[in-house]
């Protein structure tokens, strides 16, 4: 069942910047093991099944919209929980079992109804009033600003050409397991300066700030095996660059780009609590920032048949590039210092790939920002009176560099359709920025660039 | 409704040579003769020795008296009881004593109804072994026999056959100027898309336009409205005729020879000639013809066909308006008018074709190089292959991103050689620039366009 968390703001009380680095650490985290029911597999630095960060939680025992002043309010068993105003700037992970697209999601908490025992959530990512729904399963969580205080990000004691966010590396990471019967693992993790910065000398660019990367065997600590079976590529083959050169594993970690100080974003977050498939959107809320899109797990419509190994089937794709510009889906050879995107996959050969989703092109021709779907005169389709979506497929094995200086070869290309990106579409870019469809339900958002994805009712522009 | 089995199958005419120097027309004419053999026996035929299928009902044949079957110098013999044995290139019918004309460089139509076999196609004779017993030159069809996948026979009885000499059939009078064509019914439609009706194309040989140099056009109707007044028929849909993007023979002989590959199946018709009447160079005349696969809902599209006439230019993609990168048409019910659609492929480098590998974002420029593995797995032994699908841009409330996909045409980077084989089967052929045809699995000792593309 798809889970949507609709337009989550981050914030803190007193600061106008924050680490988003680890807001978007802590945040996703959140909704996959608070909304998708994911479970930990180990962490360092973030435990969040601790009583520091999980105040409270129950399984299907959680009413919404109890009616009257309380129709914003969700209602929790005192005999699991009893609220308090310092429940307040709380977050709550809602799961709802009838309406996943409005219900479920990540609710910051603004007040308190101690006779019903009763948390009042902010109205912003709901309907209004919302649907009325019982038993839902639900999980509190620490404030963002309270619980990363406690986050670290320092490097192990490696040399720099090796991967320092692993062993005993202080920065907070987790893995989780999803709910797929094949228990695939993502690791999320606030990777050091060391290992993700452009700078130069000092940084290895190998991607984003706060990475998402599936696969399996994860430890207690949060980490994968070296050359284990998954995708984190400086992990898998413990070399960085030194100095922001030319390496295999530059821009190969998919993520937040988020720097360490910025202005807290806006969260959009879709998940399947089957498949564990994800789709995260950061949006900017003053500075561009953080602004970024993360998809990884297994994709819809996978090529058939199966790979035997489950690996073979995991992705992760979006940005890698230290500051995030524009939301948009347009990988490329990416030079490091600009906007860039990428993904990866694990090859036949068992060994971390590049991965990108492959948009519809004019076999004529087509360069940047112009297929289709940036025709300047696009429209509704004149046959159907809508916009015309279509998935992006997902292709491994089709990028041998991960940036353009140079264009020196360094990752090995073994083409494979793995199957499509879940949840997104594609569709004609001059629609309104953040606007939903006009069908009556307002199925589908469009954020920017051209990406859909699946919603329903109104939203905050 | 289900179909019979056999009305998707691919059947195909192989490097056919126009064996004697015919003029430009004539050239035209063998081939709509190759054709309505082709189309109407092998692809569509039923057990008539006489009456072809799959042309409009009335008035579908616009020929003269004897290009059909009543003329004894055209069609030179008939029968049901043909025999071919696995392996082998003969062919047995004791009905026929082939002994008793020269039969020699004439050929054989040969099909079963409702067959799915490849041996359904049209071969030279090109030796009698007795008075019932002859060979074929089986390349032209056939069947890719086990191991060696080179054309022969496949173990069949019963088999209709129609004895042809093309060379007559061209030199008869009545031929009309501006008028002659075919009018082909695609009787696949409904298995393609749901609860389509059959369409129609109607081929015209232009004998005196321009600078009177021979040209073939088509109009294809959707709805399959053919209205019968012979060569003066029309369409009432309002399909408009559909002019070869450039002359179908300019800078060659007046008369000449060449080749003819045809492959069809009753949704489609892939049509190749060159020869001596078009000039140097790979410069060819393909002409693609199908029922693709509908991507609108049926109410909002109910009856799609399309079909693409480049004239001499080879089989290519890189024209935003001729050939496999924007040659299409297809009729476009919201305006009335028949519009060229534009080819899109998926970018297995993202969002554009990457400068690297494919220089100029084009990807015919994709060469020989690095970038080879990019389309071929290693572990998987597998090529990619891409689907190509239409779309409408540039126009102002026409606008339309994706309305079909072609069925019977892919695309993978040219850097590999042309009549490659692809597919887990064989089910596809290279023949120019990255366009892949549907294929056999077959082996050929020759180019199947012999002469050029």
């Amino acid at each position: 069942m798809l889970h949507i968390c609709r337009d989550f703001l981050a914030k803190h009380p007193t600061s106008s910047t924050v680490n988003t680095r680890f807001y978007s650490l802590y945040l996703s985290s959140l909704f996959v093991r608070g909304c998708l029911g994911f479970t930990v597999v180990g962490n360092t630095n973030f435990n969040i099944d601790s009583g520091s960060i999980t105040k409270g939680n129950g399984v299907n025992n959680a009413n919404v919209n109890l009616g009257g002043t309380l129709n914003r309010a969700v209602q929790v068993p005192s005999g699991s929980y009893v609220v308090s105003a310092s429940d307040i700037d709380r977050i709550l992970a809602l799961k709802s079992n009838s309406n996943s697209r409005l219900n479920s999601g990540l609710f910051r908490v603004s007040g308190i109804d101690s006779t019903t025992n009763s948390l009042y959530v902010q109205a912003r990512a709901w309907l209004d009033p919302p649907p009325a729904e019982t038993n839902l399963s639900w999980t509190l969580y620490e404030a963002e600003f309270t619980a990363t205080a406690n986050f670290l990000n320092g490097a192990n004691t490696a040399a720099n050409n090796h991967y320092r966010g692993t062993g005993n590396a202080t920065t907070s990471r987790i893995i989780l397991q999803s709910p797929h019967s094949s228990q695939w693992q993502l690791r999320i993790t606030a990777e050091t300066d060391n290992d993700v910065g452009a700078a130069n000398p000092g940084g290895a660019a190998c991607g984003a700030a706060c990475s998402f990367i599936p696969g399996f065997g994860g430890d207690t600590s949060g980490d994968f095996p070296q050359a284990g079976r998954h995708l984190h590529h400086p992990r898998f083959f413990d070399v960085t660059a030194i100095n922001n050169q030319i390496s295999r594993t530059n821009g190969t970690l998919p993520g937040f780009t988020s720097n360490t100080v910025d202005q807290p974003g806006r969260y959009y977050m879709w998940g399947d609590d089957s498949t564990g498939a994800l789709f995260i959107i950061g949006r900017q809320h003053g500075t561009t920032g953080m602004q970024s899109l993360v998809t990884c797990g297994l994709p819809e419509d996978e090529s058939l048949p199966l790979p035997a190994d489950p690996v073979h089937r995991l992705f992760s794709f979006g940005n890698i590039t230290p500051n995030g510009v524009l939301l948009e889906v347009e990988p490329d050879y990416q030079n490091i210092s600009q906007g860039g995107q990428l993904g990866v996959a694990m090859g036949l050969g068992l060994q971390p790939i590049l991965c990108v989703p492959m948009t519809w092109c004019f076999l004529a021709g087509n360069a940047p920002v112009s297929s289709i779907m940036n025709d300047l005169v696009a429209s509704d389709s004149v046959y159907l009176g809508a916009t015309e979506l279509y998935g992006w497929d997902l292709i491994a094995g089709t990028f041998d560099l991960t940036n353009n200086n140079g264009g020196t070869p360094v990752v090995s290309m073994e083409p494979r359709r793995l199957g499509r990106m879940p949840f997104a579409r594609k569709g004609r870019e001059n629609f309104n920025n953040f606007s939903t469809s006009t069908d009556p339900g307002q199925t589908w958002l469009h954020m920017t660039r051209g990406i859909y994805l699946p919603w329903s009712g109104s939203i905050i522009p | 409704m289900a179909g019979v089995g056999n009305e998707l199958t691919p059947k195909f005419v192989k490097a056919h040579f126009i064996n004697s120097s015919v003029s430009q027309a004539n050239a035209l004419r063998w081939s709509h003769k190759l054709i309505y053999e082709f189309w109407g026996f092998c692809v569509n035929g039923a057990d008539s020795l006489t009456v072809p299928g799959g042309f409009a009902p009335v008035s579908g044949v616009l020929f003269p008296a004897g290009f059909q079957s009543s003329s004894a110098a055209v069609l030179l013999a008939t029968g049901s009881d043909g025999v071919t044995v696995a392996g082998m290139p003969f062919f047995t019918a004791p009905s026929v004593n082939w002994t008793s004309a020269s039969l020699i460089n004439k050929w054989l139509v040969t099909w079963k109804s409702s067959s799915l076999s490849t041996d359904d196609s049209i071969y030279p004779i090109i030796q009698v072994i007795n008075s019932s017993t002859i060979r074929l030159d089986v390349n032209a069809g056939g069947t890719a026999y086990s191991g060696t996948l080179h054309p022969s026979f496949a173990d069949r009885t019963g088999i209709n056959f129609r004895v042809v000499d093309f060379n007559a059939a061209v030199a008869m009078a009545g031929y009309t100027a501006d008028a002659d064509g075919l009018v082909l019914q695609l009787n696949g439609a409904y298995l393609v898309n749901t609860g389509q009706v059959a369409p129609q194309c109607r081929t015209r040989i232009r004998t005196s336009v321009g600078a009177n140099l021979p040209n073939i056009s088509f109009t294809l109707s959707a709805s399959g409205s053919w209205t019968p007044a012979s060569s003066s028929g029309f369409f009432t849909d309002g399909a408009a005729e559909v002019q070869p993007g450039s002359n179908w023979f300019a800078g060659g002989a007046a008369n000449g020879t060449g080749y003819v590959t045809l492959i069809g199946a009753q949704d489609f018709l892939l049509y190749h000639l060159r020869g001596q009447w078009q000039g140097g160079g790979n410069i060819g005349c393909p002409m693609h013809i199908e029922v693709p696969q509908r991507l609108y809902p049926q109410n909002n599209d109910p009856n799609p066909v399309t079909g693409m006439n480049p004239g001499s230019n080879s089989v290519t993609t890189t024209s935003t308006t001729l050939n496999y990168g924007g040659g299409f048409s297809a009729f476009h019910p919201p305006d009335g008018t028949t519009r060229s659609w534009q080819s899109m492929i998926r970018s297995p480098f993202g969002d554009y074709f990457n400068s690297l590998p494919a220089p100029s974002n084009k990807p015919d420029n994709i060469a020989n190089g690095r970038f080879n593995e990019a389309f071929f797995n290693v572990f998987t032994n597998k090529f990619l292959m891409f689907d190509l699908a239409m779309g409408l841009p540039g126009i102002t409330n026409q606008y339309a991103a994706m309305r079909f996909k072609l069925r019977r045409v892919r695309w993978v980077p040219k850097l590999t050689p042309t009549n490659q084989r692809f597919g887990d089967h064989g089910e596809w052929v290279h023949i120019n620039n990255g366009i892949l045809w549907p294929w056999d699995n077959s082996i050929l000792p020759y180019n199947l366009l012999f002469a050029g593309p």
